[in-house]
């Protein structure tokens, strides 16, 4: 699997090289790196479900909560850099966190609170082209960008009796999955110094290293449902996002 | 610099003649359809031997606040109604388009013809960092070709 993150990276990143790397890379005032916080954000049409396990009320069916609309959102980190007019290459993380109840209803044999967890950090590599019929001169501009990224998904599980405890960690595993991600947007200037990034992401995860494996788990009866549902979960939330950023030059 | 929109008490009559000299002088420049010596060719002499350069820079911007047609604001309806791209609707719906026009010459008065020309669209608001950053584009270019 190795290789083929390494493969599909040089690819990626070779086709920065391709055109103008002997152009003139201007960058904003001659600061050619950028720095950017960011957020993406998604409503969820899907009624999120999940446990919040509340001290004062502790039964099950007054913990379970159904959420209709509810915008995700994560974090992340992104640094890029000016190599012509019109190009820029970056990488950043993205930190997401994820969790939902696990469906206990339909079988009354387990009689517990479980949430199924999955903290993700997403590491990023892109292209990014701007577009010069719209004038643009890179990091100001309409842009579209590519690339590949590596996903590290810790899955974990946590789990509390009808009694309110401290809610015991279990079926704690790391998942490694190759990813390929893509953007579109626009970035404008403000008070001289910011820089505003708004526009759409999509991350669409490989199917490698996906948790396949928790299908032999000893907890196998609990974890079928939740592992299922977080791939499809995580596979959604990272498929078309919402993002807003807000960058410096360095 | 030569800037007829800072003029004041303290532009003197000879600055104020050398702007018009050089108005005068691209204008002719740009309506011409070949390649000819400007008729004020004698008149722009002087200020090249003054400010010690035959090269002179002429910019500018026009900016304009786009009226908004059907599309746009059907598509910003459509977003809303699909509810993930909600906040892309009420930002399409709720703010006005701008459109910015930037152009920079570079004139040779000597020898009469224009050494560099870049015009560039940009849709989107004439901020002052977006022109400081075409300025910066066009002397980055300027100074690169001199190296």
């Amino acid at each position: 699997m190795k290789s083929y993150i390494y493969s599909i990276s040089l690819i990626v990143l070779s086709f920065a090289f391709v055109a103008e790397l002997q152009a003139q890379a201007p960058g904003l005032y001659g600061k050619r790196l950028i720095v950017e916080g960011a957020t993406s954000i998604l409503l969820n049409t899907t009624q999120v479900r999940y446990n919040h396990l509340d001290k004062a009320s502790p039964d099950l069916n007054d913990n379970i909560v159904h959420q209709p609309f509810l915008y995700s959102f994560n974090f992340q980190l992104n640094a890029y850099y000016a190599i012509s007019r019109l190009h820029m290459i970056g990488g950043g993380i993205t930190h997401t966190r994820l969790g939902f109840g696990i469906d206990w209803e339909n079988d009354q044999l387990y009689t517990s609170s479980i949430n199924a967890n999955v903290h993700t950090n997403m590491f990023n590599f892109y292209v990014r082209r701007y577009k010069i019929g719209g004038g643009s001169i890179a990091p100001l501009g309409r842009y579209y960008q590519y690339g590949a990224s590596l996903v590290l998904n810790n899955r974990f599980f946590k789990e509390s009796e009808l009694d309110y405890d401290d809610p015991e960690i279990f079926g704690r595993q790391l998942f490694v999955t190759p990813a390929l991600n893509f953007a579109l947007g626009r970035q404008t200037i403000m008070f001289d110094k910011l820089l505003v990034d708004v526009g759409i992401q999509s991350v669409i995860l490989l199917p490698f290293g996906l948790d396949y494996e928790s299908l032999s788990n000893r907890n196998n009866y609990i974890i079928n449902p939740g592992a299922s549902t977080m791939y499809h979960r995580l596979i959604r939330h990272f498929a078309f996002r919402f993002k807003i950023g807000i960058g410096l030059p360095w | 610099m030569l800037d007829a929109n800072t003029l004041d008490e303290t532009t003197t009559a000879v600055e104020y003649n050398e702007i018009a000299t050089i108005n005068r002088w691209v204008d002719e420049l740009l309506t011409n359809d070949m390649y000819m010596i400007s008729s004020n060719y004698n008149d722009v002499l002087p200020i090249v031997e003054k400010y010690n350069t035959s090269t002179f820079v002429y910019t500018g911007t026009i900016s304009y606040k786009k009226r908004k047609g059907l599309f746009p604001n059907f598509l910003g309806v459509v977003y809303i109604a699909f509810p993930p791209s909600t906040p892309l609707g009420v930002y399409t719906l709720s703010t006005p388009s701008y459109e910015t026009l930037y152009f920079s010459f570079v004139f040779d008065f000597e020898q009469s013809r224009t050494i560099h020309l870049e015009i560039n669209y940009m849709p989107q608001k004439d901020r002052d960092g977006v022109i400081k950053s075409n300025l910066y584009w066009l002397l980055y270019q300027i100074k690169k070709e001199e190296e």
